[in-house]
């Protein structure tokens, strides 16, 4: 088999032994990438985060731990054998979703996805269209960073990414990590959340065979749903890829629910639901040597929907739309400059348009209308140095820039300037792993006055920094068996958000950062290959979680609201997560999947608040997903759920503001049929198959049952 | 409040708009019905009284009526409306009147009106309020010769007739009509203009020659009027300032101003304290303030219509006020407060109604629904 290696081919023995096939795979092969390009891979990429990673010699050769052509986090090859995955060798809990496991385990939406990763909190208001975020261990969604290819998205408004937007045809990986991950040849900006949940999306077609790649999609589904897609990839065969796609969303979402009303249900349906994005992308990678790479992308996604609201008894149907658009162009360049120095630059560009309206003879003119703009500018650069064996360290420096505009009177048009750097060091040996961070965030913001009502509002600077450390340790007992034990420790905040310091008078300019302080020990397991056990791997992490100068708000009197640092909270909790992959016989295979979260998530505010040591709102107790699917050459089946305990509505918890708990379960059917060229794979699902009647936010009903069907032809 | 919770993205927004409107203490007052042997029931007998409690939806803590039984020494009763209706009151009560022997309840986000049977509290009917004909969101009513007008806040006054419990006209006003009251023959309108509240406050009311049923004339008045109120002689306006720090207050009304249709404040309006709620009991106003500026300061107090005296009075049994009303029969003084989470009022928790009498003596305390906000006889 021909590998390329620092731009030469070379041959590499292939090597049945150490690279395991299943026989099912074969029928799957087409539906992610050619096999042939699979087994051996090396790109540039790989290799530099095997470097970055500190691995301590750096093979000149990497696998990837999936059939899937994603690259990023190889183990080297001397652990092939062991099939070790990062989840396991990771010193800190790290959780990967490919799409191979997407497609063998059910995973139906973006929301399904989260929904599967231990220590996650999903709120979720129902539907495609419905607002999605992501919490990560009870420290509150506006502590998750989420990255789209390597680079940070970011709302300085609000300070929460609507993961709604992001559907799960052009992902190759969802990886979350809860606190730093092992990684240190990244930007600063990636260790300046509590935990980061990153979107890799399909690469471009690989660099060293010249090829056409074309990948169509369709999907239908209840509720008016459809969904195209397509991506088309070409290689030079040498040294440049580029992909194009588009994709376009369409759903009705007037999906049926009960309401539940005293002694009285009625049928209904959500209505003012409807949904109509448009999403697409360029790619570009470019290798003008073997020992540099450059990727960019320009984005642009335009999602107009009706917000069907909260059910309130006996009212009207909601008029209110938002209409969001955002474009951005990315460009990251990495390079290795000698055996010891590699450096990495990155780039961004981000516009985001956030318009709302509501109809509704209450406003003035009988209409709300807010427009909200935000812009980025983003710059990094990285410094990787590998003086000697075992030890990697890295210095990274970031500027970004960020302003919001609006449409409404009281618009102060606030923008930051935020200076990151960090310091890095990773030790590692045999058995023995360690990494050091350190961040110092600089932060400038400035606002504008204006005057209203007679009344003058006075231009303001506000600045802020602060040193941020995170330490992690892994080591193993046994040279021999995967089988880490992991500590570690990372204290980070969040800023304020431009709504919390500026918006109208409700903001308060003096708001401190919100503090998170996370402490983490865990242990990996992974058995040997053993008879008909594939894989069986075992991750099981506690943590505590504080946080202080939490954000919160208050009532300045009974008539508004304002921004005070007066909460404290802890979490602590427990997540464990089973991967088993048993083969049947040639053919067929059995994969389970299996994660449970135990949260004790406590507001700690003061003895005599009545939320003391309650459970914090919409935090369950206890939540878990699970799989089991049936892969075979005739038609693969994935069986999967999720569920919750209760939760409050109320930090108070008290009775009447319940949310029972819910148990959501699905069938997932599959098979991919080869052609001459190229192959189809076609895909049935049933969601909700008991029709279980729930909700994650109080009055947002979740779908019932429904199905969908997809197609996709990959050449 | 209405529908805003949906999105993070206006979340600081909805909670302003929250603030500035679901928790404004809008309320019917106790508008004995303007006598002179209209009044198809008037009171001999008291009642009771009503409170509505506004609850907090998005927190999944819903509205809620309550019954105090002053004959049965305070006995409270929660819940009442939904204990004898099997069914939710809806999101957000927010005014009410008792007339005759129904009470008719304003349903501010579910836009509806329930009219109930005021001693069983089984509910007689349920009007579905529209944009297209009555007009939405209903915030106060007064009531008149058979008819009880509503104020709604996209900017109507809504007449239902008592005898058809149909709506049978309704005027526009506005814009954010609050609780209006009957002098002269005339529906005085408090336009707060309070979803505007970015711009500042409204500064007009409209007034609604009832014969007719339109608008008479628009007038000026102090910023962000709340509260209409009438005596037998006089005509008072509650305005709420900017909830900042221009005080709420109550104003004298020269009756004369809705003739006058003129644009200038000033001459027809008499500073008669800083309040941020009051009712009238003969020739009394008693009234609270719990400072903007200092909400930890409490006043209660009441002013002598004839000689302009004030008298202030103590109410420790009070934690943060939030409504005060006067039983009309007894001169019973209702005042209805939130209990405190730490160092702040809790809109989650059950708040309560403390009772005193005439001569400001404690009676008794009486827990209520969460966020009691309107309280009417």
């Amino acid at each position: 088999m021909l590998q390329k290696t620092y731009g030469t081919w070379v041959k590499i023995p292939d090597s049945p032994a150490t690279v395991k096939v299943r026989p099912y795979d074969f029928f799957i092969t087409q539906i992610f990438t050619r096999m042939k390009r699979l087994l051996f891979t090396l790109s540039f990429c790989s290799l530099v985060s095997g470097i970055a990673t500190g691995t301590p010699s750096v093979s000149t050769v990497s696998i990837p731990d999936s059939i899937d052509n994603n690259t990023q986090q190889l183990p080297d090859i001397e652990v092939l054998s062991k099939k070790e995955r990062r989840e396991i060798s990771s010193a800190t809990p790290f959780h990967k979703i490919d799409s191979k496991r997407i497609l063998e385990t059910g995973i139906t939406d973006i929301s399904d996805a989260i929904k599967r990763l231990p220590g996650v909190n999903l709120r979720d208001y129902g539907g495609a269209g419905g607002l999605k975020t992501v919490s990560v261990r009870g420290l509150g969604a506006q502590h998750t960073g989420i990255s789209y290819d390597g680079v940070p998205l970011s709302d300085l408004r609000s300070g929460e990414i609507d993961l709604s937007r992001y559907s799960l045809n052009n992902i190759s990986s969802l990886t979350l990590s809860a606190g730093d991950n092992d990684d240190i040849f990244t930007p600063a900006r990636y260790i300046s959340s509590s935990s980061v949940l990153s979107i890799s999306t399909l690469k471009n077609p690989d660099l060293w065979d010249r090829s056409f790649e074309l990948d169509a999609r369709m999907k239908v589904g209840s509720f008016g749903l459809y969904n195209p897609f397509i991506k088309a990839g070409y290689s030079n065969g040498s040294n440049w890829s580029v992909s194009v796609l588009g994709e376009f969303f369409h759903a009705k979402n007037n999906y049926p629910f009960t309401l539940f009303n005293g002694d009285y249900t009625s049928k209904e349906r959500r209505s003012n639901s409807q949904m109509n994005s448009v999403h697409t992308e360029a790619n570009l990678h470019f290798s003008p040597n073997a020992t540099s790479s450059l990727t960019a992308k320009l984005y642009y996604y335009d999602n107009s929907r009706q917000l069907p609201g909260p059910v309130i008894y006996y009212a009207p149907s909601s008029n209110e739309h938002l209409h969001d658009r955002n474009f951005f162009a990315q460009a990251r360049y990495k390079a290795k400059l000698s055996s010891i120095f590699s450096i990495m630059g990155l780039g961004k560009f981000n516009w985001a348009a956030s318009r709302y309206q509501d109809v509704d003879g209450i406003y003035p003119d009988g209409k709300l209308d807010q427009n909200y703009i935000q812009r980025e500018g983003y710059a990094s650069a990285a410094l990787l140095c590998t003086p000697f064996a075992g030890w990697a360290f890295d210095y990274s420096a970031d500027w970004i820039y960020n302003n919001l505009s609006s449409n409404l009177p009281t618009d102060r048009h606030p923008y930051r300037n935020s200076v990151l750097q960090s310091l890095s060091a990773k030790y590692t040996s045999d058995r023995f792993s360690a990494t050091a961070k350190l961040l110092y965030s600089l932060f400038m913001d400035r606002a504008e006055g204006y005057i209203m009502n007679n009344q003058t509002v006075d231009a303001l600077n506000n600045n802020a920094n602060r040193l941020s450390p995170s330490v992690a340790v892994s080591f193993r007992p046994v040279n021999s068996v995967p089988f880490y034990l992991r500590a570690s420790y990372k204290n980070i905040f969040r800023m304020p958000t431009f709504n919390e310091l500026y918006f109208d008078n409700y903001g308060t300019i003096s708001l401190k950062p919100e503090i998170t302080n996370q402490w983490n020990i865990g242990t990996t397991l992974s058995l040997p290959s053993w008879n008909f056990i594939n894989e069986l791997s075992l991750i099981a992490d506690v943590y505590i979680n504080k946080v202080q100068d939490k954000i919160v708000a208050v009532p300045y009197n009974l008539f508004k609201w304002t921004m005070t640092n007066l909460g404290k909270a802890r979490i602590y909790g427990l997540d464990l997560t089973i991967n088993g992959d048993f083969t049947i016989t040639t053919g067929q295979s059995i994969l389970v999947d299996a994660s449970y979260s135990y949260q004790r998530a406590q507001p700690r505010t003061s003895p005599d608040m009545v939320d003391w040591m309650k459970q914090i709102a919409y935090t369950p107790l206890n939540s878990g997903s699970a799989s089991l699917s049936w892969l075979n050459p005739w038609v693969s089946v994935a069986l999967h759920g999720t569920a919750s305990s209760a939760r409050y509505t109320t930090n108070a918890n008290l009775p009447s503001t319940r949310i029972p708990g819910y148990a959501d379960f699905g069938v997932s059917l599959f098979r991919s049929f080869p052609l001459s060229t190229g192959s189809i794979e076609l895909r049935g699902d049933i969601m909700n198959i008991f029709n279980k009647q729930y909700q994650i936010v109080t009055r947002y009903p979740m779908p019932g049952r429904s199905w969908a069907f997809s197609i996709r032809y990959n050449l | 409040m209405k529908k805003t919770f949906y999105s993070k993205g206006f979340l600081a927004n909805a909670l302003t708009l929250l603030l500035s409107v679901a928790l404004l203490p809008s309320c019917s007052d106790n508008d004995e019905p303007d006598n002179g042997g209209k009044n198809p029931d008037p009171v001999a007998v008291s009642y009771g009284a009503y409170v509505l409690n506004q609850g907090q939806d998005y927190a999944q803590v819903e509205g809620s009526l309550t019954y105090i039984n002053p004959a049965d020494n305070f006995s409270v009763k929660n819940n009442v409306f939904t204990n004898v209706n099997k069914r939710s009151l809806g999101t957000t009560p927010q005014c009410g009147v008792r007339y005759g022997s129904k009470v008719y309840l304003g349903i501010c986000d579910s836009s509806t009106i329930e009219i109930i049977d005021a001693t069983s509290f089984k509910s007689l009917k349920q009007i579905k309020l529209d944009a297209a004909t009555t007009g939405t969101s209903p915030r106060g009513m007064a009531i008149d010769n058979g008819k009880v007008y509503v104020t709604m806040f996209d900017g109507y006054v809504a007449r239902l007739d008592t005898a058809s419990l149909e709506i049978d006209g309704r005027v526009q006003v506005g814009p954010n009509p609050e609780t209006p009251a009957i002098f002269n023959g005339k529906l005085f309108v408090p336009n707060s203009d309070g979803l505007n509240h970015a711009v500042g406050y409204g500064e007009t009311a409209s007034i609604i020659n009832l014969a007719t049923f339109t608008v008479e004339s628009t007038v000026k008045v102090p910023l962000n009027p709340n509260k209409f109120l009438a005596t037998d002689h006089n005509l008072y306006l509650l305005t709420k300032g900017n909830y900042f720090d221009i005080e709420g207050a109550i104003y004298e009304i020269d009756p004369s101003i809705a003739d006058m249709q003129k644009e200038d404040k000033g001459d027809g309006y008499k500073l008669i304290a800083e309040a941020t709620s009051f009712a009238a009991f003969g020739d009394e106003l008693i009234y609270l303030n719990t400072p903007y500026t200092n909400s930890t300061l409490r006043y209660y107090a009441k002013y002598d219509i004839n000689s302009g005296k004030i008298t202030t009075w103590n109410a420790p049994e009070v934690i943060y006020p939030n409504e005060l009303n006067v039983d009309p029969l007894s001169g019973d003084i209702y005042v209805a407060s939130y209990y405190m989470n730490g160092q702040y009022p809790s809109y989650i928790l059950p708040g309560f109604v403390a009772i005193y009498d005439k001569s400001f003596t404690f009676k008794k305390k009486c827990e209520v629904g969460s966020g009691p906000s309107c309280i009417f006889f």
